[in-house]
This record gives structure tokens, C-alpha cells and sequence, in this order.
């Protein structure tokens, strides 16, 4: 036997809840940029020098994990966000 | 330790069960999402690391740095116009939600557009048959056919939500999508240093 079950309600607008999670969009694009500057930096400055992977390492790896954190919400899957 | 022995009403017993289904089926998409990002890492990861075991951190000299970092740019603005969407229509604001698509989709094409470009003169300056060339080919390839793909699909939830198809209640297609939008920028995190830096 199948029920018709409604869906639920739309949730009431909440502008300072929107406010607040796309500031922390915002601040996650202002540091890609900076890293992604920086990252470029160090690359003019080291082009071709010994130490240029182990110097871009730190950058590669703090983008990754914004984007992970701030953009995919990965500490969702264990709880921790949304 | 005692427990609620009174039967719940038929209305309380349907209420749980569309609760269970409801609040169960995210969760699964989600953990089944993240494997499947997962195993796309091992398939890009193996791609970065023959592009270090046949050139090392060897590059040709006439790669174009500034289009890479503007097409690195594009991609990143794609990524946070397409949370803003996600968000949006978290918070039902429809009309960010289509601004937000909006512009991820045109950063999505502007790539593209940069990235053809980008090939064009790789053909002229390190061909496929190139040590080089062949590890830029089938990255720069690899990645472009999820940009494409996942354009495909962000155009297809675009349409869905200019329809309604959406809401605060009902978004997991919108953070599906957008997720997968995200691992594309990811893997261009890896993939732009590199090719084009290292």
C-alpha cells in the first residue's frame, strides 16, 4: 500500500543565517586569492631554483583544504558542519 | 531504565517514517558523492605523478604563465559563485541562486574558452608525441572533460531551479552538483603548479 505524504514546508527566509555562511564563502575567496598570488610570487622568485616544490607545497595544500572545508563542506560527513 | 511503551499514532508513525527516509537519503548521497570524488583523486593523482616520473620537474620555456593564472582566477571565481548558489538556495534566495549559477556557468565557458587557447599553442610549442606534451595533453584533456561535464550538469540544475524544482527543503541536486563543481577547481589546484610552475 503507497501514501501520498506532503512535503515539508519551505523553511522561513533567514537573511542574517545567509548573511553569515556567504560572508564565510567571501572570506574563503579572499584567501584562494591571496594564496594564488603568493603562490605565483614564489614562483617568479624560485623559477627554476631547488627549493620551488617545497616552497609551493604549504600554498597547494592550504588551497586544497579551504576548498575542501569552506566550499565542499567535507566535516559534514563526520558532523561537524551545516 | 525504562521506555516508551504507548504505540505511536498512525499520523506520528508516518511522520517518522517520510523523517527516516527523508533524513537518511541525504546523508547516503552524500557518503556515496565523496567515494565517488574519492576515486576520481586516484585517477588524477596517477596523471600528476607520470607527469614527474617522465620530465621530472623539466616544463618547456614558452608556456603561457599569464593565461594560466587567469584562467586559474576564472575557475576560482567559478567556485564561489557556484557556494554562493548552493547557499542561496539553502536560505531560499531564489534570485542569488540563479545569479550565482549564472556566473559559474559564464566562468565555466571563460575557462573553457582559456583552456583552447592554451591547447592550440601547445600543439605548436610541445605536441602530444613530447614527453611533455604527453602528460599536458591528457592532464589539461582529463580535467576539461569535467569542466564540460560538469557544466553539463550545472546547466541542467540551473533549469531546475528557474522551474522551482528547488528549495530550502530540497536542494541536494544544487550541493550534488556544486560539490562535484568544487573537486573540479580542487583538481586544478594540483594540476595549474604542476604543469605550469614546477
Amino acid at each position: 500500500m503507497t501514501t501520498q505524504q506532503a512535503a515539508p514546508q519551505e523553511l522561513p527566509v533567514d537573511d542574517a543565517g545567509f548573511r553569515k555562511a556567504a560572508i564565510k564563502g567571501l572570506w574563503g575567496a579572499l584567501w584562494l586569492t591571496v594564496l594564488t598570488i603568493g603562490e605565483f610570487i614564489v614562483f617568479t622568485v624560485g623559477d627554476g631554483e631547488n627549493w620551488l616544490t617545497v616552497a609551493l607545497l604549504p600554498f597547494i595544500l592550504l588551497k586544497a583544504w579551504i576548498i575542501l572545508d569552506t566550499f565542499m563542506h567535507i566535516r559534514a560527513l563526520w558532523g561537524d558542519d551545516h | 531504565m525504562t521506555t516508551d511503551t504507548a504505540p505511536p499514532d498512525a499520523a506520528h508513525d508516518d511522520h517518522h517514517e517520510w523523517h527516516q527516509s527523508t533524513a537518511f537519503q541525504p546523508r547516503a548521497n552524500r557518503i556515496g558523492l565523496w567515494m565517488f570524488i574519492f576515486s576520481e583523486v586516484f585517477l588524477f593523482a596517477s596523471f600528476l605523478a607520470a607527469r614527474f616520473y617522465t620530465t621530472g620537474t623539466e616544463r618547456p620555456d614558452d608556456l603561457n604563465q599569464k593565461l594560466a593564472l587567469a584562467v586559474t582566477v576564472v575557475l576560482l571565481i567559478s567556485s564561489v559563485s557556484a557556494y554562493l548558489a548552493e547557499t542561496a538556495i539553502r536560505f531560499n534566495k531564489r534570485k542569488y541562486f540563479i545569479i550565482g549559477l549564472s556566473v559559474t556557468l559564464l566562468m565555466g565557458l571563460l575557462f573553457m574558452v582559456g583552456v583552447s587557447i592554451e591547447l592550440h599553442e601547445a600543439t605548436l610549442h610541445y605536441p602530444p608525441e613530447t614527453a611533455y606534451g604527453s602528460s599536458y595533453f591528457m592532464l589539461i584533456g582529463l580535467h576539461a572533460f569535467h569542466v564540460i561535464s560538469g557544466m553539463f550538469a550545472l546547466l541542467i540544475v540551473f533549469v531546475l531551479g528557474i522551474r522551482g524544482y528547488f528549495g530550502s527543503t530540497n536542494y541536494w541536486g544544487v550541493e550534488g552538483v556544486v560539490k562535484y563543481w568544487h573537486f573540479v577547481d580542487l583538481a586544478w589546484v594540483f594540476i595549474y603548479p604542476t604543469l605550469y610552475l614546477l
